[in-house]
């Protein structure tokens, strides 16, 4: 977003009383901003599954089948955000 | 560890290549070893993933923007390579120095959620790519200025904190690499190196010693080598370029290289601040010779003349280095590579490549910030152009000798150069002044050998007394005398003293003045040093013929000292 974009957003808001975004551009990016606010959740909970993982493994304990699932059901969560976000963008 | 950076305009293209077989089919296991959050799709370790939903995920902001307002070259690649002979390091060190050189770039800041999306793939044992797109999460471009600086000193960062191989620095002012494009296109051709460098190597042999800018044009020409000059509205001379005429692109069109991108030091108005101030003029015409008797006071042809001269000129140039100020050693710096370079195209064979050699390392020693004041370099370019204007000399006789004699200096020159440089944290011209040294030093050995062995079979033939005289003196006026009379080189040493006593000189006197002129701990071979310092001092050929003592010897009589007039000639003034 360009400042002089924001600048112009901002106000046409400010002006209208409500925070409701009416540009659909705006709509659009700001969606795209929580998917990939999203994904970063994803990714945290998934690295610190993947660091219980490294530390079982370094004490040679056999990895719970529950953390390997736990973890495949993240990968495909962050798949799923990635697929939706590549469709709002386009190409 | 080297990086590169390399801007490109498809994500996909380059992780294409990443994933693929390679050029040569090099490519081995391609995998992820690290991404902005840990979390990117990897097409060689998933069998969902995708190269293109890799590429749709780096791209997101990049696209997000729009067609309209997609930055030019928005991908970031850069491959870091480990130094050949580094321990090799594994997937997650090679991650934390991807981490490290993203966040030195710019890409991305601790703690930024709005950080650029990279991911790191590794496919050789060696190596890495970096893969970013610039767009930032708030749609701005990341700001990458400097990037390429910044990413090499967190290099040597990791360097020094790993214990990896400590590269040297650089500082800006090294000459343009050719680009892997001109380095196939010799391949192709089948050219043992890329056109960019032989050009060069013309482009800083027409300046060495010019006096103007119309001979260092003439010499351009004279080379082989076409120019475009560039001129202003007013038609003043703006720039130029050259190219080699065998050198064209695929329209047949000659690639011409500006002189910037040959090297910082050959753009024009650098070559014109380098010639302003002129030369002074040459020596006296008194040192050539005694017109009245015709006998020439220092024996030679006019090129071995010019090349006892230069060795006085390098001489004083390395105890500017060692003593001089910064501005003065900086000009002597870009005369010695003037004198280098004519000696390197003066070359016979047998050491044109070792000569070449020495000239391309020593180009990277003569620039450094550290600038030479206008017209400052006077004597040690006066012996360039003298050098120039002197003609061919062989490596025979006389002219071998002097040449010996020339290069058993600028041995010790470039050692100085070395300390120089490496004094001022110049790691980069530190290290091509010292490799310089040592191609010179191959080139000594080869010219040096025969006068050398005339000398030493001289000196043994010397009346037992009269060696036992020399060693005496060289005992007691050198303080690691003891240490000279075992060195291989002495007998060459003793027939030298020898002969600049049957020349009238003082040995004691002779010894004293060549050890004082600058320490001699950087030589090979100290009894050489002092063998080609007393023949400079003393006038004596550097190639005596053998056993000085018989004058029957024709070229003895006419250029011998054994001969010369009862008196001894009158000395050079002191320097």
């Amino acid at each position: 977003m360009t400042a002089g974009r924001f600048i112009a957003t901002a106000s046409l808001n400010a002006a209208r009383g409500d925070g409701i975004d009416r540009d659909p551009q705006d709509r659009l990016d700001r969606a795209v901003d929580e998917l990939a606010a999203s994904r970063a959740q994803l990714a945290r909970a998934g690295n610190n599954l993947n660091q219980i993982a490294f530390g079982l493994n370094a004490a040679g304990v056999l990895m719970p089948d529950d953390l390997t699932a736990t973890l495949n059901a993240v990968r495909d969560a962050v798949a799923n955000v990635d697929d939706a976000a590549t469709q709002l963008v386009g190409r | 560890m080297v990086p590169n950076i390399i801007r490109g305009s498809s994500t996909y293209g380059v992780l294409k290549y990443l994933y693929g077989a390679g050029l040569k089919d090099e490519h081995e296991d391609p995998h992820l070893i690290g991404s902005w959050d840990g979390f990117a799709p990897d097409p060689g370790r998933s069998a969902t993933a995708t190269l293109q939903h890799l590429a749709q995920v780096l791209d997101l902001r990049v696209n997000q923007r729009g067609s309209r307002h997609r930055p030019a070259r928005h991908v970031w690649h850069c491959p870091v390579r480990a130094a050949p002979g580094d321990r090799q390091l594994t997937d997650d060190e090679w991650g934390e120095v991807a981490r490290r050189v993203v966040t030195a770039a710019g890409l991305v800041k601790t703690g930024d959620p709005d950080s650029c999306r990279w991911i790191a793939v590794r496919h050789a044992d060696d190596h890495i790519h970096i893969v970013a797109t610039t767009v930032r999460g708030d749609l701005r471009v990341a700001k990458l200025d400097q990037d390429a600086r910044r990413v090499q000193t967190e290099c040597r960062k990791i360097e020094e904190e790993w214990g990896l191989q400590r590269l040297n620095a650089g500082d800006k002012t090294a000459a343009k690499r050719p680009t892997h494009a001109e380095a196939n296109k010799a391949t192709r051709l089948g050219r043992k190196e890329p056109f960019r460098l032989g050009v060069r190597d013309k482009v800083r042999q027409a300046v060495a010693g010019a006096a103007d800018e119309d001979e260092f044009f003439d010499r351009l020409t004279a080379a082989g080598l076409l120019i475009k000059k560039r001129l202003a509205p007013s038609g003043d001379l703006l720039g130029y370029a050259v190219a080699d005429p065998d050198d064209v692109n695929g329209r047949g069109a000659p690639v011409y290289y500006s002189g910037s991108k040959l090297a910082p030091d050959l753009s024009l108005p650098r070559i014109r601040h380098r010639l302003t101030g002129g030369l002074p003029t040459a020596y006296p015409d008194q040192e050539t010779g005694d017109r009245s008797t015709g006998r020439s006071r220092i024996p030679g042809s006019k090129a071995a003349l010019a090349r006892r001269r230069a060795t006085g000129a390098a001489e004083d140039a390395t105890h500017i280095l060692e003593e001089g100020d910064e501005q003065e050693a900086a000009a002597v710096l870009v005369g010695t590579i003037e004198i280098i370079d004519i000696l390197a195209q003066r070359s016979p064979a047998d050491t044109q490549r070792q000569m070449l050699a020495a000239a391309r390392s020593f180009e990277r020693a003569s620039r450094s910030h550290t600038r030479a004041a206008q017209g400052d370099r006077a004597a040690v370019r006066t012996a360039a152009r003298e050098l120039l204007r002197s003609g061919y000399a062989t490596h025979r006789g006389e002219d071998g000798g002097v040449t010996a004699m020339l290069l058993s200096t600028l041995v010790l020159l470039a050692i100085a150069a070395g300390r120089w440089h490496a004094a001022r944290g110049h790691d980069q011209q530190a290290a091509a002044a010292y490799e310089s040294a040592t191609w010179l030093r191959e080139s000594y050995t080869l010219v040096a050998a025969p006068p050398m062995a005339t000398m030493n079979r001289s000196g043994k033939a010397l009346p037992a007394q009269v060696r036992e005289r020399h060693a005496r003196t060289v005992r007691e006026h050198l303080p690691e005398g003891e240490h000279l009379l075992r060195e291989y080189n002495w007998d060459a040493l003793a027939a030298t003293l020898a002969e600049a006593e049957a020349a009238g000189h003082d040995p004691a006197e002779l010894l004293k003045r060549a050890r004082s002129r600058r320490e001699l701990e950087t030589a090979e071979s100290v009894t050489a040093v002092m063998v080609w310092r007393i023949r400079r001092l003393a006038d004596l050929p550097a190639a005596p013929v053998a056993t000085p003592a018989q004058p029957t010897d024709t070229r003895t009589s006419r250029r011998g000292p054994t001969d010369g007039p009862a008196a001894a000639p009158p000395r050079r003034p002191a320097r």
